[in-house]
């Protein structure tokens, strides 16, 4: 196990040293800086340039960056004087965690049942009702969901906040706009994944040797079901956690999701590097929580290190 | 099985344990002012007891220090929570502020202010030397302040502030870079330099209340500039003291002007509360305003429905429903969008170098149909660069009374561009007019407008038209290197003259028209400044000029007008509509001053009378 994790340590590392230089290139070659500015005298443009290192040759300011960066320090923000990427990211992953766990956890255990519930009534209304229902909540952008329930109950109702960041009244929107498209994925993957169950051996050893229908469902094809479920997870949580754009836009949420998008536009490029850098950690992080899970969920999928053939 | 379980229950409370510690993190709710009492024994004037403003600010402001701030966010935070010399009044006239009166040499160069008795939020005195600090400061080149150019109409400024530091990655001349001796008494001697020439910019504190400024030139529209952002005072023990972090927090500076900072948490709410030491802190009557940092759109729209904002602009999807209500406001912006031609003759297309092109252009759009048809937000159709929110030095509006006429057609007309094109063609040799790439901006408006705008060129004048749609950013990079035939362009006025639009198309300094060296790589991008068209008159120049060095009302306008003249001949530019900025206020909001020149949203007198009970 030890083995195992050292190596897939090193793989990780390997792979942020990649997206790093990857995203340092790119962001390099778009046109314009961040001082672009169509009132800036020339002469001052260089001065901030120089000001900022931004005149030293790229492959300088790479190995600046990356000198930097195995010291854990992400730089200040250009567009925001003087803040530093760590503090903006230390202040607005808990916002965007938060919600983001709020929102996975209704849409993933909703999103589980349905499938459930669907896959067991294979062909019938039930199963045509929670797939539509499904089908409705991935086609429907989050957008349109955020408006309409703002307005709903935000402006018409008046019983929920419109916008703004607090207590749990001010999560509930959000979360339920972030949620719903999961809804659907989830749904749909469970289905499927329960279908594949329950035509397994298993299953009808289970229902001969006299287990109860629920018995079976809740001991044998639920648990197995889940299993790949587990899989998308990983990346699920990475995603969601790391704040939304649209959906924290909307709300005016104070979380990371608008630096992922601004920051480009502003050619912040110390935010554009933190920002991309911590969304890739967390999902190498997430995607090695999942592999680690899975040989403790399964105990046939053994993971390199441990008993092999 | 059972072990299984228990790994599952470990996992589930790990889980569990996790999003409650980050929830922990989430912080309290936070409600902001929302309750209010009015008087209820006066009158139906009297105003209301709990006076506070509930405002949406869009963004966080990137920064609240005067010295290096840019941007409209920040400028509004600036100018509630300091106090400069002057500040524009509601009635849109320069009224005395932290200076009580001025002088005005006979040769309008020199200005003395009397300071009157003025204090910080921690009880010091506001003194000369506070404003001989900040614009110092701008001033010098190492503050890398992006607005000094504000500051360069003081003697010595400009040239203090284009000292440039050596380059230590000039390996011919420092081979060591940074740690080369060379370099490092290069770089004394620099600052050295920089510390010579700022000591000789023309600003004197003969005492703590008397301010003496020498300009280069007797610029008439300079006094109205001392309320502007960049000559905002600044305390130089407060800089000294945080360094870098000075103005990112609210304990991180002081205030004299009518607000100061309560709280700020970033990304997310900004709350002032009135300053009780602000010199006329009488007439504030607002006791708080909360902004929220809400960069949607369409969620303030619904705020403000609710009644939690108190005033919003109003995005052009919302314009006709306010308008049914019968509340949307309408106010002319000091801004000009215009299509700008490359005139380059080193651009591949060479279609712009003939004038009657350029002019077929001009007047084959239909401005007033675009205004009404496809803007419909109160925008004007522009008949001239200058747009009539700016004014003469005696109050009127320059182009209502110098210019006075429509100099661009507010009307397409189709038969007459016709024949221009037609003749520019001949003149030109070519057979028929080649594709031309028309460069604008990537939000869903500039590609509404930009298609709207060549759709009607091209349906008028057969031309072909490229689209290219891209970034802000993108598109002022292309812009500087010519890459573009016309690019979709706006400008907004940083102080209420006529030369703030009139002197964007100046020959580069130095230059004239016939100089042989104007058309190569010895006219840099920094030289051409903002003539993006590459268009050098001399006649335009030279009048420009001339209006630099006088204060003579009647001949300064009549420049103005006269160079008006000359881009409607000429047309390195086609005027194509002066927008129009729509807002609605609830009811009970008084006395906010909207301006189309910097800080754009004045909060100093506002109040609320009649808020309902909530």
């Amino acid at each position: 196990m030890f083995r195992y994790i050292a190596r897939r340590f090193m793989l990780s590392v390997l792979a942020l040293w990649a997206i790093a230089t990857l995203t340092f290139i790119l962001m390099h070659s778009i046109p314009g800086d961040p001082f672009t500015d169509p009132k800036l005298p020339e002469h001052i443009h260089q001065l901030l340039l120089h000001k900022y290192g931004l005149d030293k040759p790229l492959y300088e300011q790479y190995l600046i960056y990356l000198n930097n960066l195995l010291h854990g320090d992400l730089g200040d923000s250009l567009r925001f004087r003087e803040q530093s990427v760590n503090k903006m990211i230390a202040q607005g992953f808990p916002v965007s965690a938060l919600l983001g766990v709020e929102a996975l956890a209704w849409s993933v255990s909703l999103g589980l049942l349905l499938g459930l519930v669907a896959a067991l009534n294979r062909n019938r209304v039930l199963d045509m009702v929670t797939m539509a229902i499904a089908i409705i909540a991935i086609s429907v952008p989050n957008f349109v969901i955020a408006g309409a329930l703002q307005w709903l109950l935000g402006v018409k109702l008046e019983v929920l906040p419109i916008a703004r960041w607090g207590g749990i009244e001010y999560q509930i929107l959000p979360a339920v706009s972030l949620g719903f498209g999961v809804v659907g994925g989830m749904a749909r993957f469970m289905r499927t994944s329960v279908l594949d169950v329950i035509t397994q051996d298993y299953i009808r050893t289970a229902k001969s040797k006299g287990l109860s229908a629920f018995e079976t469902v809740w001991r044998h094809v639920i648990r197995n079901s889940l299993l790949p479920i587990v899989t998308i997870l990983g990346p699920l949580i990475a995603g969601i956690t790391t704040g939304t754009f649209v959906v924290e836009q909307i709300f005016g949420i104070p979380g990371l999701g608008k630096y992922f998008v601004n920051s480009i536009y502003n050619r912040d490029y110390p935010l554009i590097m933190g920002t991309t850098l911590f969304y890739a950690v967390i999902l190498i992080f997430m995607n090695f929580v999942v592999d680690v899970l899975y040989g403790v969920i399964d105990p046939r999928i053994r993971v390199v290190g441990g008993k092999e053939g | 099985m059972r072990k299984r379980n228990k790994r599952l229950l470990s996992l589930v409370t790990f889980l569990l344990l996790a999003a409650f510690l980050i929830s922990a993190c989430g912080g309290g709710a936070k409600t902001p002012a929302s309750s209010s009492e009015s008087e209820k024994t006066g009158s139906e004037t009297a105003i209301d007891k709990d006076q506070f403003l509930n405002v949406n600010l869009g963004d966080e402001p990137p920064s609240l220090d005067p010295g290096v701030s840019t941007d409209a966010v920040s400028f509004i935070i600036l100018n509630d929570i300091l106090a400069g010399l002057t500040r524009y009044g509601p009635d849109g006239k320069i009224q005395p502020e932290i200076a009580q009166s001025w002088d005005v040499s006979d040769d309008g160069k020199t200005y003395t202010f009397h300071l009157r008795d003025a204090k910080w939020s921690d009880g010091q005195p506001v003194t000369s030397k506070d404003f001989a600090y900040a614009w110092k400061r701008a001033i010098d080149p190492r503050t890398g302040s992006q607005y000094a150019y504000q500051l360069a109409y003081i003697q010595g400024a400009a040239e203090a502030n284009g000292l440039t530091p050596p380059d230590p990655k000039d390996t011919k001349k420092y081979p060591q870079g940074d740690k080369d001796p060379k370099y490092q008494q290069d770089l004394a001697a620099f600052n050295q330099q920089a510390d010579e020439a700022l000591s000789k910019v023309g600003i004197e504190t003969p005492d703590d209340k008397t301010l003496v400024v020498h300009l280069a030139q007797p610029t008439v529209y300079w006094l109205g500039l001392t309320s502007f952002i960049t000559y905002l005072p600044v305390r130089q023990d407060i800089v000294e003291k945080y360094g870098d972090q000075f103005a990112t927090e609210p304990d991180k500076m002081v205030y004299n002007g009518p607000f100061k900072i309560d709280s700020w948490t970033h990304q997310s709410e900004l709350v002032l509360v009135k300053n009780d030491s602000y010199w006329d802190a009488a007439n504030v009557k607002l006791q708080k305003i909360h902004f929220d940092m809400i960069k949607d759109i369409t969620t303030p729209v619904n705020m403000f429905d609710a009644g939690q904002l108190d005033t919003i602009g109003v995005p052009s999807d919302y314009i006709q429903t306010y308008k049914d209500k019968g509340i949307l406001k309408t106010e002319a912006d000091a801004v000009t969008w215009y299509l700008e031609f490359n005139i380059d003759p080193r651009n591949p297309n060479k279609a712009f170098q003939s004038k009657k092109i350029r002019q077929a252009i001009a007047i084959a759009f239909d401005r007033q149909g675009f205004v009404d048809n496809v803007l419909k937000n109160g925008s004007l159709p522009a008949t001239a660069l200058t747009p009539p929110s700016i004014h003469d030095q005696e109050g009127n509006s320059f182009n209502e009374k110098w210019v006075g006429k429509d100099l661009f057609p507010k009307t397409a007309d189709v038969e007459q561009a016709k024949q221009l094109l037609q003749e520019g063609l001949k003149d030109l040799g070519l057979k028929q007019m080649p594709q031309v790439t028309f460069l604008a901006g990537d939000s869903e408006t500039a590609k509404k407008y930009s298609q709207a705008i060549t759709a009607n060129i091209s349906q008028n004048l057969g031309i072909q038209f490229k689209l290219v749609n891209v970034d802000f950013k993108t598109r002022l990079d292309m812009m500087k290197k010519g890459q573009f035939d016309m690019v979709y362009a706006g400008w907004g006025a940083d102080y209420d003259d006529p030369e703030t639009f009139m002197n964007l198309f100046d020959c580069p300094a130095g230059y004239t028209s016939s100089s042989p060296d104007l058309y190569t790589d010895k006219v840099t991008p920094g030289d051409w400044a903002f003539n993006d068209p590459h268009w050098c008159n001399d006649q335009y120049t030279s009048l420009d000029k001339s209006t630099q060095t006088t204060n003579d009302n009647t001949a300064r306008m009549q420049a103005f007008a006269q160079m008006e003249q000359i881009l409607r001949d000429e047309v390195p530019i086609a005027p194509m509509y002066w927008p129009a900025r729509n807002y609605v206020e609830q009811p009970w909001v008084k006395g906010i001053v909207r301006r189309s020149t910097g800080a754009d949203t004045e909060f100093k007198w506002a109040y609320t009378q009649g808020r309902p009970n909530s």
